[in-house]
């Protein structure tokens, strides 16, 4: 394969990582720098991302590359509200949780809409159906109210529950 | 300052503490005390949360308020930014004497007014969905008191259940009426489920002067309506959106995007086979969906009709010169929808498809410079879309991008051929000028139902249409049934 159909990308703990174009080009930011620098042989920096992330990012994005571009009308409200993923998606986003929310901030930062959207849709179904005390436990949340500002919260906000 | 205390601030006490432990032959390394803590979910940027929080529903919203102190005010953004108020009996007629709004939403408009000053601004969208037989006095004092109670609603979507009872845009008027700043801040209007009389809709038109998008259904109107009622006004608005998703006379649709000639992008639009559209003082149009209506009676819907064939000839013709009429097309969108679909016989929109979509193409400009992208959402008979397909003459500068099929018989139907791969001789085969809509021969097209069919279209050649090496393609056999199909295809 030539060179100019390959792409290298430095990671923040320096690591490079050698891929074709219309993989690095799922990243909205890597295809607009690569827009803008032309054509070289430079290695594309990424301080915000380290190697184990980007590796698992790259592998999304080998696996997505030839996906059309979604449209304006899929990303509008009521089609967010639908947290179905493909099984590739699950079985790929079936990380920990840090490793989970890792990959959601490279693909906020890469520009990867459609990954962040898996990771997001993820998190959500986490939380969906559980009681606030089980999510806590899970994300390790700290409950800084009071019994009274609990109560008066629940409910200022019943009408929700039934919806 | 030593580089310690410094450190100290950064990484607080018990990590510089624990720095001692280190055994005293390791180099002094910042980067190991500094080491990125564990990424949390607590942690991660407001607008990351803010996406995560947009795919859950209400009751999880209720629930992820309550976690903490920081989860509570993203959590309230997203449970009072849209309203859904429903009544009783999930928009069914409610009993004589019961309460008009079923429980959550009394209790919803009740937090609402205890919280006016913190959770009323919050809110940005109204979802309603109209009671059926409720006077309309009383719908549009509940429409009245939210909209002065949450000054912030800016988009207003009235759901159905007028039932032909014109409630929807009478109560909505009134409601205007009552608090006029509602339709100064009206930016979208979705009231496509409503019905109402022409004028009353003209008039609330006339109020909402910074409308930028209105989805709306009928609106039949007339030359009375405009010199009875709104005294020859028009409205200000300058629409962006706007799309019509049953009939509309030419005069509503004039009137409707009067002063949006610079503006508007989008408009989705009924096509009938008694007038074409004008969309040439668009100049920003770029995206236009149109879809089939007939008004014509009796309906020529059956092929075998004495009027069907002149009736679709019309149709053609209007669809190919409202399409010719927009500047600067990008994308076109064709679908079917059936305002009589009750009367209508079965099969009788898969029958209408295969001639509107065929011979609809035929007409279309073959060099219509600008558009990049095509898609036709159809009820159709895969025949009638490896017909399309197959055609270079107007498929050859597109590429299939997404098509997707719904088998509406039960049988899954056979691929769609692939024309990615075309050779590129036939992209440079010069377009040859096409008849200009020769009456479709569509008397001989009668067996399209819903069910499995035996077309003669399989057997007969295409009229008046140039060869090209791709219409020898070959035809699925057996026929597979009528599917729901969707084709999307982009300028190579």
């Amino acid at each position: 394969m030539s060179s100019n159909q390959c792409v290298t990308l430095q990671t923040s703990d320096d690591e490079q990582f050698k891929v074709d174009r219309d993989v690095a080009n799922r990243s909205v930011l890597i295809r607009n720098m690569l827009e803008d620098v032309g054509e070289s042989e430079q290695a594309i920096p990424l301080p915000n991302v380290s190697a184990n992330v980007l590796k698992k990012v790259l592998e999304w994005c080998e696996h997505h590359k030839k996906d059309p571009e979604p449209l304006a009308e899929d990303l509008d409200d009521n089609r967010r509200k639908t947290t179905e993923i493909s099984d590739w998606d699950a079985k790929f986003i079936q990380v920990d949780q840090e490793m989970l929310f890792e990959i959601i901030l490279a693909a906020n930062y890469l520009d990867i809409k459609p990954l962040l959207d898996v990771g997001c849709k993820t998190v959500a179904n986490m939380i969906k159906g559980k009681q606030p005390e089980e999510i806590r436990k899970l994300f390790n949340i700290v409950n800084d109210f009071t019994p009274e500002e609990e109560a008066q919260i629940k409910k200022e906000n019943e009408w929700a529950e039934d919806r | 300052m030593s580089g310690d205390d410094g450190l100290r601030d950064v990484v607080g006490k018990s990590s510089v503490e624990r720095k001692v432990h280190f055994p005293p032959t390791t180099p002094y390394t910042p980067l190991l005390l500094l080491a990125a803590p564990k990424t949390t979910l607590s942690s991660l940027p407001t607008e990351i949360l803010d996406l995560v929080l947009s795919h859950l529903p209400l009751p999880s919203l209720a629930v992820c308020a309550l976690l903490s102190r920081s989860f509570l005010p993203l959590a309230r953004q997203h449970l009072y930014r849209l309203l859904p108020l429903r009544n009783q009996r999930n928009g069914q007629a409610c009993p004589t004497g019961a309460s008009t709004l079923d429980e959550p939403s009394t209790a919803l408009i009740s937090t609402l007014e205890a919280h006016r000053d913190t959770l009323a601004p919050l809110a940005q969208r109204l979802d309603f969905d109209l009671l059926s037989h409720l006077p309309a006095e009383e719908v549009a004092t509940i429409l009245s008191r939210i909209f002065a109670l949450c000054t912030g609603i800016n988009d207003v979507r009235l759901g159905a259940g007028s039932h032909g009872h014109g409630m929807g845009y009478r109560c909505l008027l009134r409601a205007l009426t009552l608090h006029p700043p509602a339709a100064e801040r009206l930016r979208v209007l979705n009231i496509e489920e409503c019905a109402g009389a022409a004028h009353t809709l003209a008039l609330v038109l006339l109020k909402a002067r910074e409308l930028k998008e209105l989805r709306i259904g009928q609106f039949l109107l007339e030359d009375e309506d405009l010199e009875v009622f709104c005294s020859g006004q028009k409205p200000d608005c300058q629409l962006e959106v706007f799309t019509a998703k049953q009939r509309i006379t030419p005069l509503a649709f004039d009137f409707c995007t009067a002063a949006s000639g610079a503006t508007l992008r989008t408009a989705d639009l009924p096509i009938c086979e008694k007038t074409a559209l004008d969309l040439s003082p668009f100049s920003s149009l770029t995206s236009v969906t149109l879809f089939v209506f007939l008004s014509a009676a009796p309906t020529p819907f059956s092929p075998s009709h004495p009027s069907f064939a002149p009736t679709m000839s019309r149709l053609n013709r209007n669809f190919a010169s409202t399409i010719a009429s927009v500047p600067y097309l990008q994308r076109l969108t064709l679908k079917g929808l059936w305002d009589c679909a009750i009367t209508a016989p079965p099969g009788a929109s898969a029958a209408v498809d295969l001639v509107r979509h065929a011979e609809l193409l035929e007409a279309l400009p073959n060099e219509r410079g600008g558009l990049e992208e095509l898609v036709v959402k159809s009820e159709l008979n895969s025949i009638a879309l490896t017909r399309w397909l197959a055609n270079d003459v107007w498929w050859g500068a597109y590429t299939v991008e997404k098509a997707e099929r719904t088998s509406i018989g039960g049988e899954v139907p056979e691929d769609i051929p692939d024309r990615t791969p075309s050779p590129p001789f036939l992209r440079r085969l010069p377009c040859p000028d096409i008849p200009p809509s020769s009456p479709p021969s569509v008397a001989s097209i009668t067996p399209f139902t819903a069910s499995p069919v035996s077309s003669p279209i399989a057997q007969t050649p295409l009229p008046s249409r140039p060869s090209t090496p791709l219409e020898t393609v070959s035809l699925p056999s057996p026929l597979p049934p009528v599917s729901s199909s969707t084709v999307s295809l982009r300028r190579l």
